[in-house]
């Protein structure tokens, strides 16, 4: 299929371009968004708001580029300003563990490789959980690496960040789900 | 398990997070409105359809077996006031330099580059079937690989019904990591493809565009640096912050960075700026740009296209309001055409469907024109300020 068809419809006033992009993109946005926002209506609500940019500034759009990564870059930006206007989370916000420690705190421990701990951690739940203490900017980083398998480039480019920032977000996301994951992957072990 | 393995499960937990049939098209469909995009359009969609007709025209009377528009049709492409500026100092670089393959010929007029823009021209006939859409790939990098992404719209003629032909002025945005560059080592790519078995929009065949042609050009452009200026202003209207932070000075062009952490509809729509009282905006002289490398979050670029480089003094900025938009009632559009003869419905999905974007028989154009230009239309809302700026600007530094 040509995606320079819809587009084009859209540009020419047929609204029927904007139909074809939401039944091929939403549901992969949503999905983005909601690993970010980890509440589904409120990224329903940031992919819908994105269509109705889409089919506003559709002029601006250069067709002769690849749409998805465009609609995307756009989709988790707006997950990102959404959840960090909603919550402020910092290094310092304190993690829900029993022992009271601070992101900040467990990003200075880890020692394993995030491979060994997700091969025992295979629950999805405890991904889930994982993810949740991550902050707004390390998901972000995480769902364009892994969600949508975006190149450090892509993602330094749809995050406004040189690539040094985002491969530095990036480790540090990967050292704290690793961290996170280690007592369940101590106690998988023992 | 590897790396792989943790996207496996990200997708599984989507997968039972979001069904596979959800569906926002019903909410989408309610929130646009297709006569506005028409009525935008309306005018260029009507002169096209007569380029066509003449096109026709031309085949019917056995005149022409392939569709050619020679240079001597091409005109010149209208320049923003920036790029007008920089011709008279003779800054801009022409080049005209062709290559052709395969009957369809590419030119690179003129090129310039300064740290807020870089402007090209290129121009393109082509030979080929009538009914050919051919599809223009343009990439720009440099010698060392980095992308250019294209930035505000430039003015020009691009694909559409016929692009046959394409005479477009695209600018491009100038990356961080080459803004020091006294000059840059450009390279612009284009790959031409279509397919002459059917047209794009045609139901029974799909269309699988060739590649037909691949232009490559390099070249050599001076960088023309800017001057800086700082401003780091934040200004209340009574509710809403906006930061005003920095600019630079070009001789095609100012760009000043502008931010506010607003909801999504509201968007930056007009400014007004006064050097030493006078004022110096007009509605063709900026333009507001939100994508960028070099933008942080919340902020846009404002770009005035043209050259301020002796503007030296007293500025005063002032964005009057943002602007938000409500859409007209789908029903209500449908009830307005038909009264006045149009025939339109509303369909199931509650969005205004018209037999034809042209006047039905028995009703001239300007009737036309005029029933349309009076429906039911979007309401523009201006939304708080104004936000006015007053800060020093000095172009006697470098």
């Amino acid at each position: 299929m040509n995606l320079n068809d819809p587009i084009h419809c859209l540009k020419n006033g047929d609204i029927s371009g904007l139909e074809t992009l939401v039944k091929m993109y939403q549901v992969e946005a949503v999905r983005a968004a909601d690993l970010i926002t980890r509440d589904i209506q409120q990224a329903q609500d940031i992919v819908q708001s994105a269509f109705i940019r889409i089919y506003d500034k559709i002029e601006q759009f250069d067709e002769t580029r690849p749409f998805k990564p465009w609609f995307m870059r756009i989709v988790v930006n707006d997950a990102l300003k959404q959840i960090t206007r909603n919550h402020q989370i910092s290094l310092e916000t304190p993690l829900d563990s029993p022992n009271g420690l601070t992101i900040g705190d467990l990003l200075m421990q880890g020692d394993a490789n995030l491979d060994d701990y997700i091969e025992i951690v295979e629950s999805q739940a405890e991904i889930w959980e994982a993810l949740g203490q991550l902050n707004p900017e390390q998901r972000a980083v995480i769902v364009l690496r892994y969600y949508l398998d975006f190149s450090e480039e892509e993602i330094s480019e749809s995050l406004n960040s040189p690539k040094g920032t985002i491969k530095w977000r990036l480790h540090k996301a990967r050292q704290q789900l690793r961290t996170i994951l280690k007592p369940l992957y101590e106690g998988g072990n023992g | 398990m590897n790396e792989k393995q943790f996207s496996k499960i990200l997708h599984a937990i989507e997968k039972e997070r979001v069904p596979e049939d959800m569906d926002l098209w019903n909410e989408i469909k309610t929130q646009v409105n297709p006569m506005e995009s028409f009525l935008a359009r309306h005018r260029s969609i009507y002169q096209r359809r007569m380029i066509i007709l003449a096109a026709v025209f031309a085949l019917v009377m056995g005149t022409v077996a392939v569709w050619a528009q020679g240079p001597e049709d091409r005109k010149d492409l209208p320049k923003d006031q920036g790029l007008q500026d920089i011709e008279e100092v003779g800054l801009l670089i022409e080049l005209n330099e062709t290559q052709t393959q395969n009957n369809i010929s590419m030119t690179l007029e003129y090129v310039y580059a300064d740290v807020n823009r870089i402007s090209i021209a290129l121009a393109s006939e082509a030979e080929v079937v009538p009914d050919m859409q051919l599809h223009y790939l343009v990439d720009l990098i440099d010698s060392v690989g980095t992308e250019y992404l294209p930035t505000f719209a430039g003015d020009g003629i691009s694909p559409g019904p016929i692009p046959q032909s394409l005479h477009e002025l695209i600018n491009y945005n100038v990356p961080a990591s080459v803004m020091d560059n006294e000059t840059l080592d450009l390279i612009l790519t284009i790959e031409v493809s279509g397919d002459d078995d059917c047209l794009p929009h045609s139901k029974d065949c799909i269309y699988e565009p060739e590649s037909l042609a691949n232009f490559r050009f390099e070249f050599t452009v001076k960088l023309y640096q800017g001057i800086k200026f700082d401003v780091n202003q934040t200004v209340s209207d009574g509710d809403f912050e906006i930061e005003m932070r920095d600019g630079i000075i070009t001789p095609s062009a100012t760009r000043i960075v502008i931010c506010y952490g607003l909801l999504d509809y509201e968007r930056l729509d007009t400014v007004e700026l006064r050097v030493n009282g006078e004022i110096v905006t007009t509605e063709n002289t900026y333009t507001f740009v939100e994508f960028s490398d070099t933008l942080d979050e919340n902020c846009y670029f404002l770009i005035l296209t043209q050259s301020l480089m002796e503007a030296g003094g007293e500025w005063e900025l002032t964005i009057p309001y943002l602007l938000s938009i409500i859409f007209p009632v789908p029903q209500d559009v449908v009830d307005y055409m038909n009264e006045n003869g149009i025939p339109a419905t509303l369909t199931e999905d509650g969005m205004v469907k018209y037999d034809n974007i042209k006047p039905p028989e028995g009703m001239d154009i300007d009737e036309f024109e005029a029933i349309i230009a009076n429906q039911p239309m979007p309401v523009l809302i201006h939304e708080g300020g104004p936000w006015v700026f007053k800060f020093d600007v000095n172009t006697n530094n470098e």
